[in-house]
């Protein structure tokens, strides 16, 4: 398992690709925080002053676009190897499939770091020259980052899950990132209207107790990503790899 | 007589996407210990599929493998650690360098000594040089020689190849031959699956002559001596179909 880790984590130092959507995202983040300072600077009645962490703000409103990147990146990291048949290296190096799906979602997990730092490093350096350089953050603001960091990290426990679980069904990297995000859309646009779309009552408290069950509890929230986990653990074991 | 490194008993393997289409029907084979092994059929006749459950990439619908003497499912994994080959094109990454490809290979398979590389690549004939181009800059020949390269990492016991003289030149083929029965003096035992009679015939010590998922025969080249091996097929063919 260790050792599948580590070829796993070479494998992303050296993947073209995963630098790319580092740098594309890298750049995105810049010009939406670039936008909103000019946006705060322009109107400023419209907007709070920013203090070391008004950023912050921004930074939860962008969470479809931390969707999209998390599914692309799972989109051509873990189906890329179906698609190139370089998960048979893995098991002929005497692995078991369970071992090979596993040590591919552990470095997926940890791929997601280095790009989830990216709105949190572009916020803090663009805001801080936006503000002055030699601004005080404060203990508040230092606890905000932490914090928006924490909920990110779980954003991504839930994304990577969906993401890693439509991969070993669609076996393509442009189906899983259409199903992965498909889903969260149509699920977002059915929480959101639900009241329209289902217009007998006991129907719509049963499907919005169903589509808020996992975020009930710690406890709810967790079994919902480990039971994906293990129904894509249990496609990938009995999948004809082709 | 010598032990046996590969034995399929009964192997049947139906492929139920669409339609059902039955790839193996009751297969049963032996491979012995240091046998250059060569596997003849016609498009569909199931060589391919049997590489592949014997490589872990697809499972048997019914049937035992025995690999090495075990046939469970976690010793088969362990065993095929010291299996390795190429089914239809060598899998591997690209968009890296063949020196990265091997690097994975090694990582995975816990070898740390760079030594090992540089073997195998020696063993495979390609140069450093050559290593460091990026893979699918390679041209036919040497991703093919790639692929025995990363096959010979870990020093195996048993190499499968399916189809491994498709695209390579006259030069190229007497390359792969070379390399093939110096594998095989150094004690590995090798399974090919070829559309080329002849040359399958100036390498094989055994051959298995399978037809719609069945193997009609297993014969020694010692007892085909008088016999010109396409001869000998056809003639199998015309039998099966009387």
């Amino acid at each position: 398992m260790k050792n599948l880790i580590r070829a796993e984590l070479f494998k992303l130092r050296k993947s073209t690709s995963y630098r790319i959507l580092w740098i594309t995202y890298l750049l995105i983040e810049t010009a939406i925080h670039i936008n909103n300072i000019s946006n705060s600077v322009a109107y400023p009645k419209y907007n709070p002053t920013y203090t070391g962490a008004g950023w912050l703000h921004n930074l939860h409103q962008m969470q479809l676009l931390w969707a999209v990147v998390v599914f692309l990146f799972i989109a051509f990291y873990v189906n890329g190897d179906f698609v190139k048949h370089t998960f048979y290296t893995c098991l002929l190096s005497g692995t078991s499939r369970t071992n090979a799906f596993l040590a591919k979602l552990i470095s997926a997990f940890v791929g997601t770091v280095p790009l989830m730092l990216i709105p949190l490093l572009t916020g803090t350096l663009l805001w801080s020259i936006h503000a002055g350089f030699g601004m005080d953050f404060g203990a508040e603001a230092i606890f905000l980052i932490a914090k928006a960091f924490a909920l990110q990290l779980l954003a991504s426990l839930v994304l990577i899950s969906n993401a890693v679980f439509f991969s070993v069904i669609a076996k393509s990297s442009t189906r899983t990132f259409g199903w992965s995000f498909g889903t969260l859309y149509l699920l977002g646009v059915l929480r959101g209207n639900i009241g329209h779309i289902i217009q007998i009552p006991a129907l719509r408290e049963v499907l919005l107790f169903l589509l808020s069950l996992p975020y009930l509890n710690p406890w709810t929230f967790l079994t919902a990503i480990v039971l994906k986990l293990i129904l894509a653990r249990y496609i990938f074991e009995r999948y004809d790899l082709t | 007589m010598a032990d046996i490194i590969f034995k399929a008993e009964k192997i049947v393997k139906i492929y139920k996407k669409k339609q059902c289409f039955t790839a193996l029907n009751g297969l049963d084979m032996e491979i012995h210990r240091g046998d250059i092994y060569g596997l003849v059929g016609e498009n569909g006749a199931g060589k391919t599929t049997l590489m592949r459950i014997l490589a872990g990439w697809t499972r048997q619908t019914s049937g035992t493998i025995t690999l090495f003497g075990e046939s469970t499912e976690k010793a088969l994994c362990q065993k095929r650690r010291f299996i390795n080959g190429i089914i239809e094109t060598p899998a591997f990454y690209p968009d890296l360098s063949a020196w990265d490809n091997l690097t994975i290979c090694c990582l995975q398979r816990g070898i740390t000594e760079k030594e090992h590389i540089r073997q195998s690549l020696t063993d495979a004939g390609l140069t450093e040089a050559d290593a460091q181009c990026k893979s699918k800059k390679l041209s036919l020949g040497m991703k093919q020689r790639l692929g025995i390269a990363m096959a010979l990492l870990g020093e195996p016991q048993f190499l499968f190849f399916d189809e491994p003289l498709n695209g390579l030149d006259p030069m190229g083929i007497h390359d792969f031959r070379k390399l093939i029965l110096k594998m095989n003096e150094s004690g590995i035992t090798i399974l090919i699956s070829s559309h080329m009679l002849h040359e399958l015939n100036s390498l094989a010590t055994c051959y298995g002559f399978i037809h719609k998922g069945k193997m009609m025969e297993q014969v020694s080249a010692s007892d085909l001596a008088d016999d010109d091996l396409a001869h000998h097929y056809l003639s199998l063919l015309k039998n099966q179909q009387r």
